[in-house]
């Protein structure tokens, strides 16, 4: 596929998806990278904001399946997975697999959160293997398989906030802000009205063919050794150890970033790392380049490593959020 | 490289070893310019050193040379070194054309390990790009400010270098280089008695009470007998050994030149000084006592008798002052014992003279007119009988105190009147004293 007909396809598609959702750019232009990267999004925000809307809209746009969950605490594992139910086909009684909702293109986890750890848990495998067992028997889920989790960061009794092994799985955390006034206007022009906007189908013909060539494009964009190194730095950067360690015995240009000395219990994993520089090949594309730059990193940077920094005690009580953290590592870390 | 480059198909990789090549110049040139200061400091000091006769022709090839030698090797190691990491470069040209990374993508990544097709389109939106480059608006040369530095350093070290070459000169180093060169020479018979020559104008040049003109000619004798020798020499080295001879005479003789010159100065001083009164209300205790001086002084030039004090009429005042002083030292240096002493005989006083008053105790000797009796009965004697001292017998280079009194043991003076040379029991014989040997009569 020509970097060029990439291009056209995802713009087309955020343009759909603008038809329904007003503002949110930015949150539309990462929840595709992250399709198309082939990761999941968390999904952060108060109800109401449009997150079930976008998820809803994106597999409409994407000719895709979609299935919604609405997480509780007594959904079981089986509710998401699926399970084996006795059925009787030419007089003959035996279990079928009864596919849960689990198995579509994109699954709309909504409030994560509120499901006990060990649902989370079936789905947050489920979401990494792109596979389920049962009962001894495999099951391969969809190959545009994603989810895209919300929680709402109010109301958090009876939750079960995720684990950070969890938190990991999701390629990017977004945050979904409350919209500005003239958004909002925008938002009750129209839904208020008699006018309803439709979301079209932007992939004509064999659209898993396309979209699986799109993701390999996106994968063979060129980035530089110098900038893996720079996006390696970040990430090491991130660890407390690093910063704890006399700079004397510190790696060669480990930078010092005081936030994180400070703030972070634990780093970001290596998947950040990974997070970022497909999260960045996939803006790279997206302007229009086949190329990594170091705008690209910092486009992708905050939503690739914000789950990814867990803060301590510390952090909570100076009201430190890992944006802040995220911008002193850009300012710390030297690009050459 | 030109200004621009003009083909749009140039290839980018091409482009950032071109302006590598062209930041690597600029480095040498930085460390060029930054070293040439000092280089050109430390090369001066060899061949001024050769100029003013201190070290040979030789000599200074060599040091120059090795000065030439390690800058040439500092710039060539620096050169080879400074070549400037592509990396850095191909970021340096995205910066200034807004390539967004796309030189430092192509210079820094294996192509074998690009997709083609992703790798051609690079290199085509680069190449783009390269038309947007101007290579001497973008990548102009500056002077550096290393530059300045060591220019500052160079002239720093030069203005140190004379300073304390001027120092080592007046601690008689000019006169020690020389008095080597003439042992030197006199290594090679042919110059022996030049050497000898040469040894002995110095020593007498160590005189203390030679004038500075007399100094000069018996310099100018002795650089004419370095021509004649030279002519007369056909060895390039003995020739070369004596034009440092010469250089070096002629450094001693604008030495003594300048000496006289500053010695000149000081008569000046003292002359303004004489008019006495006027100083004597500025600075009080001390500067009176220098401004009455100065005024008797003035009453005796007037009376024909000129201000050359003797050394034994000199001696007294110094001893009530000091109790201790240098016959020796040349007639500022006397002056200014002089006025030590008197100051240092106003502090005994309290320093308490005040303008118009006349220092208490005895009439000084030199005041009293022929015919007086004073202490010692010079005044108005006819004849005094001289026994001049040996020649160089210790006199000369006796120390201090040594230097008034060694010579005096040995002297016999007479204080009595003598009768005349016609009569019976007179000198036997009269003779000129020379001027040297004025100082020592008594």
């Amino acid at each position: 596929m020509e970097p060029e007909r990439f291009r056209e396809i995802f713009l087309r598609l955020e343009a759909e998806l603008k038809k329904v959702i007003v503002g949110h750019e930015d949150t539309i232009r990462k929840v595709l990278i992250a399709f198309f990267a082939g990761g999941h999004v968390l999904l952060e925000g108060v109800p109401g904001l449009g997150k079930t809307l976008l998820v809803k809209s994106l597999s409409q746009a994407l000719g895709l399946s979609f299935k919604r969950i609405q997480f509780t605490p007594d959904l079981m594992p089986s509710d998401i997975i699926g399970t084996q139910v006795l059925a009787e086909s030419n007089g003959r009684r035996e279990f079928q697999f009864k596919r849960g909702p689990i198995f579509a293109h994109t699954v709309l986890a909504d409030e994560i959160n509120r499901a006990t750890p060990k649902t989370q848990s079936a789905v947050l495998e489920a979401m990494e293997e792109r596979q389920v067992t049962v009962m001894g028997e495999t099951y391969p889920l969809e190959s545009q398989f994603m989810v895209l989790a919300t929680q709402n960061p109010i109301e958090l009794e009876g939750t079960y906030p995720l684990p950070e092994a969890q938190l990991d799985r999701f390629f990017f955390k977004l945050l979904v802000h409350s919209p500005r006034p003239e958004e909002l206007v925008e938002i009750l022009n129209r839904t208020t009205g008699t006018e309803t906007q439709e979301v079209g189908q932007v992939i004509e013909g064999e659209r898993e063919k396309t979209i699986d060539q799109m993701k390999r494009l996106l994968r063979e964009v060129i980035i530089a050794p110098p900038l893996e190194d720079y996006v390696v730095r970040l990430v090491h950067a991130s660890h407390p150890p690093v910063q704890a360690e006399p700079s004397s015995q510190r790696p060669a240009r480990a930078a010092f970033v005081r936030e994180v000395k400070e703030y972070i219990r634990f780093g970001s994993s290596p998947r950040g790392a990974q997070a970022i520089i497909l999260g960045a090949k996939g803006n790279a594309l997206v302007e229009g380049r086949v190329h990594v730059s170091y705008d690209d990193i910092e486009a992708v940077i905050y939503p690739a490593l914000r789950h990814r920094l867990i803060l301590n005690f510390q952090a909570e009580a100076d009201n430190v959020n890992p944006d802040q953290i995220i911008a002193a590592l850009i300012r710390d870390v030297p690009k050459d | 490289m030109g200004e621009k480059f003009s083909q749009p198909q140039q290839a980018p990789e091409r482009v950032v070893e071109l302006i590598a090549a062209r930041l690597k110049r600029h480095r040498s040139w930085d460390w060029g310019l930054a070293l040439l200061p000092l280089a050109a400091a430390l090369l001066y000091v060899p061949i001024f050193l050769h100029a003013a006769g201190f070290i040979g022709l030789e000599s200074a090839l060599l040091a120059s040379a090795a000065v030439l030698a390690a800058t040439l090797l500092l710039l060539v190691a620096v050169a080879a070194k400074s070549r400037p990491a592509r990396a850095r470069v191909a970021r340096l040209i995205d910066s200034k054309v807004g390539g967004k990374e796309r030189f430092l993508t192509l210079a820094t990544s294996d192509p074998a390990r690009l997709p083609p097709s992703l790798r051609d389109r690079l290199r085509a939106q680069a190449s783009g790009l390269v038309q947007r480059l101007n290579v001497k608006v973008h990548f102009p040369y500056r002077v550096k400010r290393s530059f300045w530095l060591s220019l500052a350093a160079g002239i720093a070290f030069l203005v140190l270098f004379h300073l304390f070459f001027e120092l080592y000169l007046r601690a008689g180093g000019r006169a020690e280089a020389l008095a080597e060169l003439a042992q030197g020479l006199a290594q090679d018979s042919r110059l022996a008695g030049f050497a000898s020559r040469l040894e002995a104008l110095l020593r007498k040049l160590e005189d203390p009470n030679l004038k500075p003109e007399e100094k000069q000619s018996l310099i100018e004798q002795m650089r004419q007998q370095i021509g004649e020798e030279k002519a007369s020499q056909q060895d390039r080295s003995t020739k070369e050994s004596l034009e440092r001879a010469e250089r070096a005479l002629e450094g001693l003789e604008r030495g003594s030149e300048n000496k006289g010159q500053g010695e000149g100065g000081g008569g000046i001083g003292t002359n303004l000084k004489q008019d006495g009164a006027g100083e004597g209300k500025q600075s009080k205790g001390d500067g009176e006592g220098r401004g009455e001086r100065a005024a008797l002084a003035q009453k005796e030039k007037q009376d024909g008798n000129p201000m050359k004090p003797s050394k034994g009429e000199e001696k007294e005042p110094r001893q009530a002052g000091k109790g201790a002083g240098e016959s020796q030292k040349q007639e500022p240096n006397t002056r200014r014992e002089s006025e030590g002493a008197e100051r240092g005989e106003m502090a005994g006083k309290g320093g308490k003279t005040r303008e118009g008053e006349v220092p208490s105790g005895p009439e000084p000797e030199r005041f009293k007119r022929p015919g007086e009796q004073g202490d010692k009965g010079l005044r108005g004697a006819g004849y005094v009988t001289v026994e001049l001292p040996d020649e160089g017998g210790g006199f000369l280079k006796s120390g201090r105190g040594e230097g008034k009194k060694a010579p005096r043991r040995n002297l016999s003076v007479s204080n009595a009147p003598l009768p005349p040379a016609t009569a019976a029991g007179g000198a036997q014989e009269t003779q000129h004293v020379p001027l040297e040997y004025r100082g020592l009569i008594r």
